[in-house]
């Protein structure tokens, strides 16, 4: 079990020995290794990112189809379970679209970009023991800033779509964004104070020491929870796709595989909330019997369904509410919250 | 409390989710038609067709084309009988009008066909009487008058006293 527990840092372990001997035989500096090393960790993350985005397009097509009591796709491999080899090979096939008068350069751009902050996000989630690939001292700050860039590109693809329903859309992404980042630091920030560092592998080692954060801070993380599908677009507060109902959503210019870099990449940026909450609030990586990035799979699998849940039961919320219900709600909560924590942890200390 | 009917909801959604589905798994399961749904196809019962040519009559678009002719006895009989099933509106006329009750329609709904003339359907080429017939148009027994009541000549003299 410890074998299984260790696997991918022993993988790890064993690709760096073997870059040291091949710079050892070519005589180039070892410090080189780091440097190939990364290239690896970056492999690594690409591949979670792509195998998540791949499970989690048919998962959210099968919960969503048993909430409505029918079976989702069950056409596609055993069960429907290959259905988003059939989604991408069908979005690859489209063709590529771009508005005439659009800003080329950036239309492509903002579909490319969009994929850059779930991966630095990634990059600084401890997966399992001794398993991220940047352990950073602070690494709470790290994630918090990498994922506050996750609106950008839908700004920019709002822009370059010469329309101005997209631009009003991703001015509307950019509000939403940009408000929910603040519950979401101080839920974050509450986590920080119990748990006394923002090293995140030193705070699943707090959990397994101690116990779960959530149970020290529901609040925080029921507010985390809300401010990560806002962050993310997700109903209740997906506007910029939402508003392709009513006029034309950020997205109506892109087609194909433009599109497809759009739709994976929201599942990436909802696998890096999960992640981040799995890590603060559920305990990371810490678990009996099984091994730790099996835990972390798990945890964030049942934080994933929290996310298909809520999507599928509420309605849309009107752009006026979503910030209100931000700043009259959520703000005043988390400063109590922040407050009270402090005043306990002053007392009991 | 604030989020209550979120949370119903909520609730609503998680028993649905692990309730059993629904959905008739089509072609593995085929749908439970009623009994007197009015189909796709036609079926004639040849022998008890005494070709007056009600139903084409009673047909609003002219589906049923038929042709009649008399033989060595002076009866009519049928030589043509075609059904043009791209206008017919199913409405099932031509069954109610048949005074024979011999024209059915059918519970076949996988009526789809690669050639436009494979559409009207012959029916004295093939009368498609094996197939499930729909119960559409069929005359139930009509009910037989309630008895008079016997009125004696003793009671009706006496004023009908009971």
């Amino acid at each position: 079990m410890e074998f299984i527990n260790n696997i991918f840092v022993n993988i790890a372990g064993l690709i760096r020995w073997v870059f040291d001997w091949l710079l050892g035989l070519l005589g180039l500096p070892l410090g080189l290794t780091d440097v190939l090393m990364v290239a690896v960790y970056w492999v690594a993350i690409v591949i979670v990112c792509v195998l998540c985005a791949l499970f989690y397009v048919i998962w959210e097509r099968k919960l969503a189809g048993y909430i409505q009591r029918r079976p989702g796709p069950n056409r596609l491999g055993p069960n429907g379970w290959l259905q988003t080899i059939g989604d991408a090979i069908k979005l690859v096939m489209k063709e590529d679209i771009v508005p005439d008068k659009a800003d080329k350069p950036v239309h492509l751009l903002a579909a490319l970009l969009a994929f850059v902050p779930p991966m630095l996000a990634l990059a600084a989630i401890p997966f399992g023991e001794g398993m991220a690939a940047l352990d950073l001292q602070l690494g709470v700050v790290y994630v918090i800033a990498v994922t506050t860039l996750a609106s950008l590109p839908v700004l920019l693809a709002g822009y370059a779509s010469n329309n101005k329903y997209s631009l009003v859309g991703g001015m509307r992404v950019v509000n939403q964004a940009i408000s929910y980042e603040v519950p979401q630091a101080f839920a974050i920030l509450s986590v920080i104070m119990v748990a006394g560092t923002f090293n995140l592998t030193e705070i699943v080692h707090f959990q397994q020491q101690h116990l779960w954060l959530v149970c020290v801070q529901p609040l925080a993380f029921v507010i985390y929870i809300i401010s990560a599908v806002a962050e993310c677009n997700r109903a209740p507060f997906d506007l910029p796709e939402g508003e392709s109902e009513l006029t034309a959503g950020v997205f109506t210019e892109y087609s194909g595989m433009r599109y497809a870099l759009f739709y994976l990449a929201e599942y990436c940026n909802m696998f890096v909330a999960a992640g981040l909450a799995t890590t603060l609030f559920l305990g990371g990586f810490s678990g009996p019997f099984l091994p730790g990035w099996l835990w972390f799979i798990l945890k964030t699998f049942v934080i994933m369904s929290i996310f298909i849940w809520v999507r599928w039961t509420l309605p849309r919320v009107r752009a006026d509410y979503v910030l209100r219900f931000c700043w009259k709600l959520l703000v005043p909560l988390t400063l109590l919250n922040m407050l009270v924590t402090g005043v306990v942890l002053y007392i009991l200390a | 409390m604030f989020g209550k009917g979120i949370l119903k909801g909520l609730g609503v959604t998680a028993k649905e989710a692990v309730s059993p589905r629904l959905t008739e798994k089509y072609p593995e399961e085929k749908p439970q038609l009623p009994a007197r749904w009015r189909g796709g196809t036609f079926a004639l019962d040849k022998e008890a067709c005494i070709s007056c040519g009600l139903c084409a009559m009673a047909c609003p678009n002219k589906v049923i084309r038929q042709k009649f002719d008399k033989d060595e006895n002076n009866k009519k009989f049928c030589t043509e009988f075609v059904m043009e099933r791209q206008y017919c509106l199913f409405c099932g006329l031509c069954v109610e009008a048949c005074p024979k009750s011999c024209l059915h329609l059918t519970q076949e709904f996988e009526t789809a066909v690669y050639a436009a003339a494979d559409v009207p359907q012959d029916l004295l080429a093939q009368s498609n009487m094996e197939q499930s017939l729909s119960k559409y148009g069929a005359k139930p027994p009509l009910p037989k008058p309630a008895p008079k009541p016997v009125v004696s000549a003793e009671s009706s003299a006496k004023g009908g006293d009971a």
